[in-house]
């Protein structure tokens, strides 16, 4: 059989010009530069608060270039560059990217840390709504990504893909507390510039997509903060280990998500918690009100009402409940603050004029524990990815 | 601060796994490989018997498709396609196997190389394509449901065969 093969693929070599009967020829090098990117341009409009006005804001949210570069069929570079609101810019991505085996890579660089949905698949086009949801916003926090190394896979038998991941971990105090009540650890994300280290975090997904229409995934993090006062710091001095000591976090971050999608029916779920140690100290050296658990969740379901006509156009109304607490359990007498726990409905509809862009437009209804009032907003948008 | 005294022992461990994986990767032989797997494939759906690939020509193709015609006996018992095509940062390879009627019979990827998209290999979600002999563009890409997170990829794929086999067809005048 494989003389017969052998014997195949040079009669054919010799037979034919063109012929490259070797799989090296018919798979070819993979060299060259790729360019990409995507972004969001938004108009938020909120309702009246009673007799009060707000103003409308129209922004380019963010846009971003993708800018990668094979260097031959194991390595490649891969960069994204972000403009936010038209004047901040950040580098989302910069990791090499090296091919151990054929399902397995090694990357080390600026990387997305692996945890719930949209930190991962954030490109405008691949959500319903015009903005992010909250949950990702105040609980992960999206885009949340640090710079370490990772190793990540698959395993097509049992329609697996995993990532492990070893990074810094966030800037918890730079001289003065960075985290805090109202947006959990948001603030501590490092991005890159000039990130620094004392204690390695570690974090990995696993998704599993073995039956029709459904991803399953399982995220984790586990690391402490990082603090400035380590820099420096005399290791045999007691009193300044301590206080040192009290500027940092323990992070337990778990996550789980599912997305299906069925003919015209689409149903997305995630649900994030973060148990935090050592808030108590922390908010006593910092005068901050850092919870020590901070969660949330969110159920979406939507359906592509031109599922049945002739087109590749989708026009999908959706419908989302999201609810995410950034004071769930508070450590040292600290007060919950119910404000902190808040819910968001969202139902609009999404136009998918082409695969990669979509018009947008969505209301919003909003509300916390700590107040009676709900507030409203539209949102128009539109959604752009190549 | 006795994470502070471990990192360093973190480090080596993690190096030293590393290399592990860099020494492992010397003997990897992808060419055999993915031959081994469209062999496989051919044995399966066409029997396990003597055969050739031939190589031939088609006007209008990918740039880097091609097309075989697999032959046994000198009669063409079927056709074998490969190709490149994009996911998000890179190119993935695949392979299509069809009847002599232009049937698609088997879509696989041999080679996929980044991170996100990777669920396309999987062999549940490729059956879709199997006997999808839609005449029509929307009609075949309407047949193979979508997976999520893998937007991109599973419509590169969806066009690039659709391309293929269209090809093919019209090579064969069928």
């Amino acid at each position: 059989m494989k003389k017969t093969i052998l014997t195949g693929i040079l009669f054919s070599m010799i037979t034919v010009v063109s012929a490259q009967n070797s799989a090296e020829k018919i798979i070819g090098s993979n060299e060259g530069l790729y360019i990409g990117g995507y972004g969001q341009i938004d108009f938020n409009l909120p309702t009246r608060d009673g007799s009060i006005h707000r103003n409308g804001t129209l922004d380019v949210h963010r846009f971003v270039t993708f800018i990668g570069y094979n260097f031959n069929e194991k390595t490649s570079f891969v960069s994204e560059i972000e403009f936010e609101h038209v004047s901040e810019v950040f580098v989302e991505q910069a990791f090499l990217n090296y091919r151990l085996e054929n399902n397995m890579s090694l990357s080390a660089g600026l990387m997305l840390v692996p945890m719930g949905i949209q930190n991962l698949y954030h490109e405008p086009p691949t959500f319903n709504g015009v903005e992010r949801t909250n949950v990702d916003k105040y609980i992960v926090p999206t885009t949340w990504r640090e710079m370490g190394i990772s190793l990540s896979g698959r395993s097509i038998q049992n329609s697996l893909n995993y990532k492990v991941m070893m990074v810094n971990g966030f800037n918890g105090y730079d001289g003065e507390g960075v985290f805090s009540g109202k947006t959990g650890l948001r603030s501590g994300r490092q991005k890159g510039a000039k990130s620094y280290i004392t204690f390695p975090d570690f974090a990995a997904r696993v998704s599993h997509y073995g039956y029709k229409g459904l991803n399953l995934g399982l995220s984790a993090y586990l690391g402490d903060s990082e603090s400035t006062m380590y820099d420096g710091l005399d290791l045999s001095d007691d009193a300044s280990v301590a206080s040192a000591d009290s500027t940092i976090i323990g992070i337990q971050m778990i996550g789980a998500d599912a997305r299906y999608k069925l003919g015209s029916l689409q149903f997305r779920g995630q649900y994030i918690v973060a148990n935090l140690a050592n808030t108590d100290q922390y908010n006593g050296k910092t005068n901050s009100d850092l919870a020590s658990v901070i969660a949330g969740y969110y159920s979406e379901i939507g359906y592509n009402l031109l599922n049945s006509c002739e087109t590749e156009n989708e026009l999908i109304c959706f419908c989302r409940y999201e609810n995410y607490n950034t004071h769930v359990e508070t450590a040292g007498g600290l007060e919950i603050n119910e404000d902190y726990n808040r819910t968001d409905i969202t139902f609009g509809l999404g136009f998918k004029v082409a695969g990669g862009a979509m018009f947008k437009a969505d209301y919003q209804i909003l509300s916390n524990e700590g107040s009676e009032d709900k507030k409203g907003q539209f949102n128009f948008g539109t959604a752009i990815w190549f | 601060m006795k994470i502070v005294i471990n990192i360093s022992k973190v480090l080596i461990v993690t190096i030293g796994t590393l290399l592990l994986f860099s020494f492992s990767s010397v003997s990897w032989e992808e060419g055999k490989r993915d031959w081994k797997k469209i062999n496989n494939s051919v044995d399966k759906i066409f029997g396990n018997a003597d055969y050739n690939f031939i190589q031939f020509e088609i006007k209008q193709k990918n740039k880097f498709s091609k097309y075989y015609s697999i032959q046994k006996n000198d009669i063409t018992i079927a056709y074998l396609i490969t190709d490149k095509s994009p996911s998000k940062f890179h190119l993935f390879d695949y392979f299509v196997l069809c009847n002599t009627k232009s049937e698609i019979k088997k879509v696989t990827i041999l080679n996929y190389r980044e991170d996100y998209g990777g669920e396309i290999c999987s062999y549940n979600w490729l059956k879709q394509f199997e006997n999808n002999n839609a005449n029509s563009s929307l009609e075949f890409k309407s047949k193979i449901d979508g997976i999520s997170g893998a937007t991109i990829s599973i419509n590169s794929l969806k066009n690039s065969v659709w391309f293929n086999t269209k090809n093919l067809k019209g090579f064969l005048g069928l």
